[in-house]
């Protein structure tokens, strides 16, 4: 009996508390349209996108529901059904492709009829495989389309790059077993040849005296007209001048491209800071090599997009790996170092770049984990290019972080853009 | 809002810990040991059975599940012999250690094993099934977890109370050395009592992966520390205690979401648990032992 009662007093006592507390934040409005947000506790990448996302439909007049779920959260049912009380026209959850799978198979459970949408990071075959067999509208934004056929650059690295994947198993399946061109493949092959035009400027102007501060100054000047996710210039936060996203359906087996959602974009290309009196890496002129660092998740919740990151970069570095300094051939050489998609390896990822004696460094996928890194780059002088890390802070206040890709206040603004449009309908 | 959708949601959450809180109770109950390996044998038992259905696709999904917990309970036998079994002289903060590396041992192996992938959990059939009940649409297995969750318990209730081997597991959990006197083979008790928990673990892994699909390295860490929340909360050491917990754990947090408070819904785990361990520190089952010195 004593039992019984202090389970009855325990429960009464969560009750009261929860009523209490609760009533406040229950209910959501029902004029004009209305969006479910929901992003993962700590995660930059996701917390960033959701708020941007949210300020922009708001701006629209819409109703935004936004909550977050602790780190290794599997059942959402809950939340999705919240996004069911509160009449939501469209679901927009920008988490990385483990919470998805949960998420996807969830939505499927409780009937969820609304397009459900994500940032760049849901353009994965683990989202395909969650879709599949279910009436889901999944849709993303991301960089790139390997059907975009307006560029003879595009093309080419689209029908290189599957003859490539398809003759070495080994990186077929590295891809996720398929030829399909992942965007942050086609965003990785940009970043290495950026930091190649770079290598190739400053090799031009100070000659086998080259450090990585020259190869941090040569890139504020880099121009790439026909780099294979549109042009390439930085602007003076060193972030890549874009306008456009590419939003993709899921649909059975493949991603089907829907619209390119453009949004205007001003900014100029940014002149060089002063990098005071940083001395850098100097070029190993004893060995002939030239180390370009590649700091990519291969393991861990990123696992598979950092995968397809590398994947990008090692193909072009399999066309281009030869640079000529006062008449002499330098080897490049990629050195992959993985962060675990963790930003407390960040640091001793980044250290074991610096290491190796490399003149620039590319990636990471995952924006936590860039910013994490960005101040040993910097101690070290050695210019980082991100090649799909979205959130702002990866290059605000960093001088030696560039990146390839959009940024996302913009991707989220373009979703919501694109979510007010699709609901609206 | 329709409350009634996340009380039934609640409850199934709290059924399919409290599979995994019986696992703890009972190895805490005899060894007075937190096997933290616990909630990561959950997680093996889901990969195994993705494994096993891939690399057997002609093998019919019972005769999958039949094996997926054979290996299972197979496992926990051999976590309790390589591991705890050697430590049973040693201090109990040893043994403790050396289930925190079972733990890491078993996560960093799946890890390696998938390469840190999501993996999709096969469909089951008729647990799997979409269906309605009272307006709320989920899956059978939602429905169905605290029912199984309550049978299971009524059934371990009955096999310690009312059996021999119920009788040498409580007398083995009261002093090792006074039944091994009185003829109890208790490393025998030990690997059974392991065994059984490594059952329910496979259990609850079915229940709990037949709704939330994805499964990694990581999946197991919430619900083996929800259910060692719920088997604390419920008084560590007795069956009915954990599943109670576990509903408690449950419902509430799927509660604290439908009001609004989903940022806050661990915090209100844990401040259950501290409330629970203030008012009654052995929790809501707990016996009061007295130790004579």
């Amino acid at each position: 009996m004593k039992k019984l009662i202090s389970v009855v007093m325990a429960l009464a006592m969560t009750m009261m508390l929860l009523a209490g507390c609760g009533a406040a934040a229950a209910g959501g409005g029902n004029e004009g349209l209305t969006a479910y947000v929901l992003a993962e506790k700590g995660d930059t990448y996701s917390l960033g996108l959701a708020n941007n996302f949210k300020t922009a439909f708001e701006a629209n007049g819409g109703t935004v529901v936004m909550e977050t779920f602790p780190t290794n959260t599997t059942n959402f049912s809950d939340y999705l059904q919240k996004a069911l009380d509160n009449r939501a026209d469209v679901i927009f959850a920008p988490n990385s492709t483990t919470v998805a799978a949960n998420l996807l198979a969830n939505a499927d459970d409780l009937g969820i009829e609304c397009p459900i949408m994500a940032g760049d990071t849901w353009e994965s075959s683990v989202i395909l495989d969650a879709v599949a067999g279910t009436d889901l509208e999944v849709y993303c934004s991301t960089f790139f389309d390997e059907s975009d056929s307006s560029s003879t650059s595009a093309k080419d690295f689209v029908s290189g790059f599957k003859g490539w994947l398809n003759a070495n198993a080994d990186y077929k399946e590295m891809n996720g077993g398929n030829d399909i061109v992942a965007a942050v493949s086609a965003l990785g092959f940009d970043a290495y040849n950026v930091a190649m035009t770079a290598i190739r400027a400053a090799a031009e102007e100070k000659g086998s005296g080259l450090t990585s501060i020259d190869v941090a100054n040569a890139l504020w000047a880099t121009s790439i007209d026909d780099a294979v996710t549109g042009k390439i210039q930085f602007d003076q936060n060193g972030d890549a001048i874009k306008d456009s996203a590419y939003i993709k359906k899921a649909g059975s087996g493949a991603f089907e491209f829907v619209k390119v959602q453009t949004s205007p974009n001003n900014a100029a290309q940014g002149k060089a800071v002063d990098y005071g009196s940083a001395t850098g890496v100097s070029l190993d002129t004893a060995n002939k090599k030239i180390v370009i660092g590649v700091y990519e998740p291969t393991s861990g919740n990123n696992a598979a997009g950092g995968k397809q990151e590398v994947l990008g970069i090692y193909y072009a570095n399999s066309l281009d790996d030869t640079i000529t300094i006062d008449g002499e051939d330098y080897k490049v050489e990629l050195y992959v170092s993985d962060n675990g998609s963790l930003e407390e390896n960040a640091v001793t990822a980044a250290s074991n770049i610096v290491g190796q004696g490399a003149l620039v460094s590319l990636g990471s996928y995952g924006s936590g984990v860039s910013i994490a890194a960005a101040q040993t780059f910097e101690d070290a002088g050695i210019p980082a290019i991100g090649v799909s890390c979205t959130n702002a802070s990866v290059t605000e206040g960093h001088n030696y972080y560039f990146r390839t890709c959009f940024l996302d206040p913009f991707q989220g603004s373009v979703m919501a853009q694109f979510a007010w449009e699709t609901a609206s309908k | 809002m329709n409350i009634l959708s996340y009380l039934i949601r609640g409850l199934a959450t709290g059924g399919q810990f409290a599979l995994v809180a019986i696992g703890y109770t009972m190895v805490y109950g005899i060894l007075k040991l937190i096997n933290f390996a616990h909630g990561e044998l959950f997680m093996v038992s889901g990969i195994l059975m993705i494994y096993i259905v891939a690399d057997f696709p002609m093998l019919p999904i019972w005769l999958a599940i039949f094996l997926m917990v054979v290996l299972t309970v197979f496992i926990g036998f051999l976590i309790e012999k390589f591991a705890y079994s050697p430590l049973r002289s040693a201090p109990r903060m040893s043994v403790m250690i050396s289930a925190i590396g079972v733990s890491y041992l078993l996560q960093n192996l799946v890890s390696y094993v998938t390469g840190g992938l999501s993996k999709q959990f096969p469909d089951i059939p008729v647990i799997g099934e979409s269906i309605r009940i009272f307006g709320v649409k989920d899956k059978l297995t939602v429905f169905l977890s605290p029912v199984i969750a309550l049978v299971l318990m009524v059934i371990l209730v009955w096999i310690i109370n009312h059996t021999k081997f119920g009788m040498s597991m409580r007398a083995v959990s009261k002093d090792f050395e006074t039944s091994q006197l009185m003829g109890i083979k208790i490393n025998r008790v030990i690997s059974i009592t392991f065994a059984i928990g490594a059952f329910l673990a496979a259990t609850g892994s079915i229940l709990y992966f037949a709704k939330n699909t994805g499964i990694n390295h990581l999946s197991g860490a919430n619900p083996g520390l929800k259910a060692f929340i719920a088997a604390v909360v419920g008084g560590i050491g007795s069956v009915p205690g954990a599943v109670v917990g576990a509903l408690i754990i449950g419902v509430v947090e799927s509660l604290a979401k439908a009001f609004g408070l989903a940022d806050f819904s661990d915090v209100i785990s844990f401040a259950l648990l501290i409330i629970i361990l203030v008012v009654k520190p052995t929790g809501i089952f707990g016996e009061k032992t007295t130790e004579k010195v």
